[in-house]
């Protein structure tokens, strides 16, 4: 691409980019006083200008061979029906266009978030009722055996009666199995910290057996996010749909 | 290509919808007022209208894209699918010159088509293979003249065969079709100083390719 040294052991580290710069009327006053001085003092650089020029003279001759257009270009009815379809076709057209792939990723999305804000959305309800469940002390306490019983250990009222912690907070209950310990064990069981307190639900509502207090599943509507999860979830189940549709559709 | 009464008769068909500024922007220029209403009616769905801009142009793009792309068949294809493409996103002209609009398609369907060339090399120029083919005859029909203008131009054509596509694009663009460097970097989607430094390096590498011929193209 540089010119072979003629003139000296220097040409080879000129800067040929420079010098066809130069040549081509495309540099500022700076830079063209040094490809000036450069040309001037350098025979190789000042033959290499001469010859860029030539090259481009000889490119700008337009005499280059071209061959001859081979074919018409036209378009025809079937070509325009393809390219530019009407209708329905038009949907099945741009299925096929790239931009019709994000939709499974979005849908995925869509998917996913869904059920993840549902089960998100269901949690806050399914605590007491999994926490009933699963605490054997407190399936005992509720049991109608031991119905009375459990009721003045679960009363707020009736707890400083019978054991008179004199710790637990307003708005916060003990725990079912601790409970069913201070409602054995007496004041010297209790816990030492708060943190073994649970709050719940319950503890703002009547006592179980007060009359007209609401349940719990009775107060719970669906949370604004599961209505939103449950939207979101049928969007994207519905893009799948969408996806399969259309491209039954094309294939057949 | 459209004669004088054709082009008459299409202009007076049906005016340009007034409600479209980037179309109704009145024009000095015949020949871009022609193809805003050509590509007008177009969008409204006359296939001929487009084919009358197909006609205006499909000259000029062939050997834009043949000096471009350097094997025939392949660059035949880019220009049709130049044209494909033209119709297919009619609706993404956004004003200016159509035939601009039309010569930025077909230099990005030539650099598609070179790109899958790589994969599948070809013959390049093989018109060059025929020893009967002259360069015009102009007004120097000197035999000397025209044997040393038609190895000129067949070693300009093998060199330029033989340097990157970029840099082929770019002198194609610049030194063969007229453009500036603005609309080069517009076109090839690139920066100014981009389309600079590929002509540059592009003589660069065609000086190089000639160096045992560079005395056809002096004085």
């Amino acid at each position: 691409m540089v010119e072979p040294r003629k003139d000296g052991a220097d040409h080879g580290r000129h800067d040929a980019l420079l010098v066809a710069a130069y040549s081509a009327g495309d540099l500022m006053a700076g830079e063209r006083q040094r490809a000036e001085s450069l040309v001037a003092g350098c025979a190789a650089c000042a033959t290499l200008v001469a010859d860029l020029r030539a090259i481009r003279s000889a490119t700008s001759a337009a005499s280059l061979p071209v061959a001859p257009r081979p074919r018409s270009f036209l378009l025809r009815p079937e070509d325009a029906g393809r390219l530019r379809p009407r209708g329905w076709r038009r949907v099945l057209q741009l299925s096929s266009s790239p931009r019709w792939a994000v939709t499974r990723p979005l849908a995925a999305g869509l998917t996913t978030v869904g059920l993840a804000g549902l089960l998100v959305g269901a949690i806050p309800m399914g605590l007491p009722s999994a926490g009933s469940g699963a605490s054997p002390t407190w399936d005992r306490a509720a049991a109608p055996t031991d119905a009375a019983a459990s009721v003045e250990v679960a009363s707020p009222d009736a707890l400083p009666a019978a054991s008179a912690p004199p710790e637990v907070q307003p708005g916060l209950l003990a725990s079912p199995a601790e409970i069913g310990v201070y409602a054995t064990s007496g004041p010297s069981a209790r816990p030492t910290t708060r943190t073994q307190a649970m709050p719940t639900a319950a503890a703002a509502s009547p006592a179980p057996g007060s009359a007209g207090g609401p349940t719990i599943g009775e107060s719970a509507g669906p949370s604004p996010l599961a209505v939103v999860s449950a939207l979101v979830l049928a969007l994207g189940l519905g893009l799948f749909a969408l996806r399969r549709v259309v491209g039954s559709a094309r294939t057949a | 290509m459209l004669d004088s009464a054709r082009l008459t008769t299409a202009v007076r068909r049906k005016p340009p919808p007034v409600e479209d500024p980037r179309l109704a922007a009145p024009s000095d220029d015949p020949v871009q007022r022609r193809d805003l209403i050509l590509l007008e009616r177009a969008r409204e769905g006359e296939l001929d209208a487009f084919n009358d801009l197909v006609e205006c142009y499909q000259d000029q793009l062939w050997a834009l894209v043949v000096r471009m792309v350097p094997d025939p068949d392949q660059a035949s294809d880019a220009v049709q699918e130049a044209f494909f493409s033209a119709y297919r996103n009619m609706a993404s002209f956004r004003g200016g010159s159509v035939r601009s609009w039309l010569s930025r398609i077909a230099v990005n369907a030539a650099m598609d088509t070179q790109r899958a060339r790589k994969r599948r090399p070809v013959q390049p120029y093989p018109e060059l293979e025929d020893e009967s083919w002259q360069p015009p005859a102009g007004e120097e029909a000197d035999p000397v003249h025209t044997a040393l203008g038609a190895e000129r131009s067949q070693a300009l054509a093998a060199a330029l065969a033989r340097i990157t596509e970029d840099q082929r694009a770019a002198i194609v663009l610049f030194d063969i079709e007229g453009y500036d460097y603005a609309e080069i970097a517009e076109m090839t989607g690139v920066s100014l100083g981009t389309v600079k430094s590929r002509i540059h390096r592009g003589r660069l590498a065609l000086r190089s390719l000639l160096e045992g011929r560079m005395e056809l193209f002096r004085g």
